[in-house]
């Protein structure tokens, strides 16, 4: 066995005198099999489990506090209320139906734009936005096209998991992994943005092959297409104006954040509070309370408070040395050797993250190969382990329906608009799929990062 | 204001009847939504105008691109035959749930407020299990304006 490092358990007065292994274990373990049964909602178990692991003792409030993660909160609340208040705008839908009229509205070209927006938005806003923001699009223009949406959606569904795979903000994996390090965005965009565009060209000459080819449309019906007015969902050009800056700012902010000694949480919240600044300050407080309440609402609250409980579970886990049990369990089967770890960690996190949430397989992984940090020399030498955990946990989620919130999301408005997506058909495609992304992932790890 | 004076009569929708029935009788009593009962004479919710008209025509991507869409538009060339299948449609698949109802007794201002609160354009009447009829928007405009009258 590869001792990682001896861990000093904390003094906990948990509840009848029991192990505080054995109980934090036993609520960690029975609060992902809920969440994974999906019968109830993940936010109210994630909450339940990390209330439980404080009023079981393991965890004191305090103690609980320290393992919530503020960068990573922050994070997603600030670009949530920006992304909120910028689609009102409608500038996602001029661009992509701008796209869709530059190709001449030709069925192939339409996919392939719409796919290679899908990715860029993916990057920069998150992926259940901007899957809500394209599918609508895709369908009319299917519909006037007389074509069938499926290979259309399921090219978006893969789109945004790989665009979102390419920068510290595009998925909530790499928001987690970006704030334990701590990563810049520009570790992102120089570390795993390169690999993208290889994998989604490939991905798209795999659609091309199975559907692209046997495209077509008629003229009449691209010409529907063209009549649409793209202009025309541009609702409010000084909010377009003011979200734009605001926008293009943060990302600034983002790309900047190390020289100006920002962390992306503090750039995202202030980005979010002046935007709803420059969209409030000439109101009425009546008016005002109205708009700064209706953004507020449009925040997934959902995933931040499952990232509240599951901060403070995998805290408890941690807290009393299981986590390190498990990196020393990981590092035995590896050997200890860097290339071994950084490929396994790869492959499992793709494998895990088709089939269940990767949310709560990053929470639990980043303490994991923080702790194999001595064996390795330093914490400085992980990175492979980081960008392999990254690439997996977020191409990962492309290997079945199920596999990521936006996948679900495409299938429930496609089923609510009569085009059902079937988790079998989808998974005998994009499973395959899935496997080749991260084949291409395990050759730019092991030659970038390994050799 | 006596609520009376706005009340409109009308029979129910029931389990088995199609959109064109259920159409007719709105339009030729002026209301745009009907109370629906199943097969047992259960009250089971409503089906209106506007709801068979969304769910039976407008596909939800429509509406939310309803700013951008042209003036071509491919369904539109065979409208009459989808709206003869509409009409042809059975009810229960437009059924809305329950809709807060009023009994005759209650003020225009409260059956108002109701109204607003639920952004809706008509109310069912019930006095306990007896349907009374709708009340509208317009319905309430219309008594305001003999009101005026009434004065001068």
């Amino acid at each position: 066995m590869i001792p990682v490092t001896e861990h000093t358990a904390p003094v906990m007065n948990v509840i009848f005198g029991w192990d505080p292994v054995w109980v934090a274990g036993t609520l960690f373990v029975l609060t992902y099999a809920v969440i994974m049964t999906e019968r109830v909602n993940r936010a109210i178990v994630a909450l339940l489990g990390g209330m439980l692991m404080i009023m079981s003792g393991v965890l004191n409030q305090e103690a609980a506090l320290r393992g919530e993660d503020f960068n990573t909160l922050g994070l997603l609340t600030g670009m949530m209320v920006i992304v909120a208040i910028t689609k009102r705008s409608g500038v996602f839908q001029f661009v992509a139906i701008w796209s869709a009229k530059k190709v001449g509205a030709q069925p192939w070209g339409i996919l392939l734009m719409l796919s290679l927006v899908t990715a860029i938005f993916s990057a920069l806003l998150d992926n259940v936005t901007t899957v809500l923001l394209i599918v609508p699009v895709t369908l009319l223009i299917t519909q006037e096209l007389k074509v069938t949406p499926f290979p259309f959606l399921f090219t978006e569904i893969l789109s945004s998991n790989i665009g979102g795979a390419a920068t510290l903000i595009g998925d909530p994996p790499n928001i987690m992994i970006g704030s334990a390090v701590p990563f810049s965005f520009n570790d992102f965009l120089f570390n795993l943005a390169p690999i993208i565009p290889v994998i989604l060209l490939m991905t798209l000459a795999v659609v091309w092959v199975i559907w692209g080819r046997k495209m077509h449309a008629s003229d009449e019906a691209r010409q529907n297409i063209m009549s649409f007015n793209e202009r025309n969902s541009i609702t409010d050009v000084r909010l377009l104006k003011q979200s734009l800056f605001v926008l293009t700012a943060v990302i600034s902010g983002f790309i900047f954040a190390h020289q100006l000694h920002l962390e992306p949480a503090t750039i995202a919240l202030f980005g979010a509070a002046l935007l709803l600044l420059l969209t409030n300050i000439k109101r009425s407080s009546e008016s005002q309370a109205k708009d700064v309440h209706a953004s507020f609402a449009e925040v997934e609250w959902i995933t931040i408070f499952f990232f509240v409980g599951l901060f403070i579970l995998v805290h408890g886990v941690e807290q009393v040395g299981l986590l390190e049990r498990l990196a020393n369990a990981v590092l035995d089967f590896t050997g200890g050797d860097l290339t071994n770890t950084a490929l396994m960690i790869l492959w499992i996190s793709a494998i895990f993250s088709a089939l269940v949430d990767n949310i709560p397989f990053v929470a639990t992984m980043i303490p994991v190969i923080k702790s194999m940090a001595p064996v390795f020399g330093g914490a400085e030498n992980l990175a492979p382990l980081w960008w392999s955990l990254a690439l997996g946990a977020c191409l990962g989620g492309n290997g079945s329906l199920i596999g990521a919130s936006a996948n679900l999301i495409v299938a429930g408005y496609a089923e609510q608009a009569g085009h059902p997506i079937r988790f079998v058909p989808f998974m005998l495609l994009a499973f395959p799929m899935m496997l080749m992304s991260i084949v291409i992932a395990t050759i730019y790890i092991y030659f970038r990062f390994l050799v | 204001m006596k609520l009376k004076k706005i009340l409109i009569p009308t029979v129910f929708a029931r389990e088995g009847m199609k959109v064109r029935e259920v159409f007719t009788i709105c339009v030729e009593a002026g209301v745009p939504a009907l109370p629906y009962l199943n097969s047992k004479g259960e009250r089971r919710g409503f089906i209106s105008l506007s709801g068979v008209m969304q769910h039976g025509c407008l596909p939800n991507y429509m509406v939310e691109l309803a700013m951008v869409l042209g003036d071509q538009l491919s369904c539109v060339k065979d409208a009459k035959t989808k709206v003869r299948e509409l009409m042809e449609s059975p009810i229960e698949s437009y059924v809305d749930k329950p809709l807060h109802s009023i009994t005759s007794k209650t003020p225009i201002i409260k059956a108002m407020a109701i109204l607003e609160k639920f952004h809706s354009s008509f109310l069912f009447v019930f006095d306990g299990e007896e349907y009374r009829g709708v009340i509208t928007a317009q319905g309430i405009a219309q008594r305001m304006l003999e009101i005026d009258t009434e004065k001068k």
